[in-house]
């Protein structure tokens, strides 16, 4: 542990490097987040670094779901069918900027096939169990990315979110994951699920490396026809600035009638923290959510339509079906779906007038145990799996950017479990959803502990 | 959404439905078509348009390290 001499970058990396693969060794027999470990190419790169190297991602190890493309391996995004892909023959655009930064990439994370799903209950490879509790569910459909840096297997992943699938597992596992405004990071050389809707972001333990790593990941793409061509808007020096004048609300309407009681005490604990008074109520959020839903579907379904005429049966059980009816429904309703999508983003854009960050909950409830089938919401039995994403998909069905930040104790039925809350801006506005998510930080209310390691080892 | 439905767009895409698959796929049907009333019924205007908005590629729009691919190109 002592082999590295101060201001040696190499040294610092390679110690970082084996700390974060014995912990993966150690642990992810029960937490199950790796599908690869990448020791010799991590090992290698560590190794590589330049002396010089600074800033502070170097030597930073960090893993991403399998859905980025890893030179060397088949891009699997979950499925048992891209097992026979052939392997990636250069990394996605993310993994090299974070590298060209200094972070070292040791793996590759379990998700729920094709990114269709809330849970990670992958039947290929076994559910990711969240680090906090292995009875429950990590979320998804970055399950594994979330659980990686909760179990403290590494400080740093990567997610992708279509309809909460980075904010879902945040909350669930306890830690802070950012999805940022629609376009802003080039999603080339990942593995798309519907392009209307795909996100990519980050997940950490502190919200300094969150910014860091979302800095050094920002600037256009031409490969990606959705990619802003904005320049860099960097985060950093703005991290600390408080949150003295900006303007805090609170949503209500659909974000607290379709929450559970944790869940609102969190949101609650939150606002009283930032001394946000406001509430302010979107239009017709359920036909926002009912958009997304609709949209997802049928693009979902339509990029994976040869194999569902050629191979159906070798498609994930849990959203086979989803799958072939999203090849089946009406043109028109996809149609008026972003039709309506766009009459919400109007409606939300005129409301961001008036306040400058929003609160909701990210989840209805803390994690509920594998393979749970029905949650009760509202008066109304729901399907627990789709139903995580019932306060995240209005949100990412307009690309807003949100930070994730963990909640603690506030389920007393289960006061070891975590739940986040979304700090919501307007689009390009990631510098103040991270300045909130600091803020946060900084007075206590929010943290992400890495996971008691007693419950790990197997 | 009914199993003459499934039948008939299942045959207009080309898509054989498996029978192990048929209940959880017209379940799934169903609980679409109670979310779709929520986006068809809503009363939208002549300048509501699509959220997708195409944007005009040249040559100079392409990225550097990748041409055009052909039909049946991965992905």
């Amino acid at each position: 542990m002592s082999v590295a001499a101060p201001g040696d970058t190499a040294a610092r990396a390679l110690e970082a490097v084996e700390t974060s693969l014995e912990t993966i060794a150690a642990t992810d027999g029960v937490v199950n987040a790796f599908t690869d470990v990448l020791g010799a190419r991590a090992r290698a790169k560590a190794a590589a670094l330049p002396a010089a190297a600074a800033g502070p991602l170097a030597g930073v190890p960090f893993a991403v779901k399998n859905l980025f493309d890893v030179a060397g391996l088949p891009t699997l995004a979950g499925s048992k069918i891209e097992r026979e892909a052939a392997p990636a023959t250069e990394d996605a655009v993310l993994v090299r900027r974070l590298e060209a930064a200094g972070a070292v990439l040791v793996g590759a994370l379990n998700m729920d096939e094709y990114a269709y799903g809330f849970t990670t209950e992958n039947s290929h490879v076994g559910p990711t169990r969240n680090p906090h509790d292995p009875t429950r569910l990590s979320g998804g459909s970055s399950g594994g990315s979330a659980a990686a840096v909760a179990a403290g297997q590494v400080p740093l992943s990567l997610g992708s979110d279509t309809n909460g699938s980075i904010r879902v597992p945040a909350s669930l596992c306890g830690v802070f994951g950012l999805k940022p405004t629609f376009g802003r990071l080039p999603r080339t050389g990942t593995y798309p699920f519907v392009a209307s809707l795909d996100h990519l972001g980050p997940f950490t333990r502190d919200v300094r490396l969150l910014a860091a790593a979302y800095d050094a990941m920002q600037g256009p793409d031409a490969a990606d026809p959705a990619c802003g061509q904005r320049p860099v808007q960097p985060t950093l020096q703005v991290l600390e600035d408080g949150v003295t004048g900006l303007r805090i609300g609170v949503l209500d309407g659909w974000f607290r009638t379709m929450a559970l009681p944790p869940a609102l005490a969190a949101v609650d604990r939150v606002a009283a923290a930032l001394g946000a008074t406001q509430r302010m109520t979107w239009p017709e959020v359920d036909r926002a959510r009912a958009a997304a839903f609709l949209i997802t579907n049928v693009e979902g379904a339509t990029l994976h339509l040869p194999d569902l005429r050629r191979r159906p049966m070798d498609f994930e059980p849990l959203s086979r079906d989803r799958f072939l009816a999203g090849a089946l429904l009406p043109a028109a309703w996809v149609a008026q779906a972003q039709r309506v999508r766009l009459w919400f983003a109007r409606q939300v854009a005129e409301r961001f007038r008036d306040v400058d960050v929003l609160l909701a909950p990210a989840t209805p409830c803390t994690a509920p145990r594998i393979g749970t089938e029905w949650i009760d919401i509202d008066g109304q039995r729901l399907p627990a799996r789709a139903s995580m994403g019932l306060l995240t998909q209005p949100v990412s069905c307009i690309g807003l950017p949100v930070a994730t930040v963990p909640v603690w104790g506030c389920d007393p039925d289960a006061p070891h479990l975590p739940i986040g809350v979304q700090v919501i801006a307007a689009p390009w506005r990631e510098d103040l959803v991270l300045r909130v998510a600091r803020a946060l930080e900084a007075a206590g209310v929010v943290h992400a502990p890495v996971a008691s390691p007693s419950a790990l080892t197997s | 959404m009914n199993d003459a439905y499934l039948d008939a767009a299942a045959a207009a895409v080309g898509l054989p439905i498996p029978d192990e698959c048929r209940p959880g796929v017209l379940r799934y049907l169903q609980l679409v078509a109670g979310l779709a009333p929520r986006v068809m019924d809503f009363p939208l205007h002549t300048p509501d348009e699509p959220a997708t908005v195409f944007r005009p590629l040249g040559p100079e729009d392409l990225p550097a390290d990748v041409g055009v691919e052909s039909p049946g190109g991965a992905r």
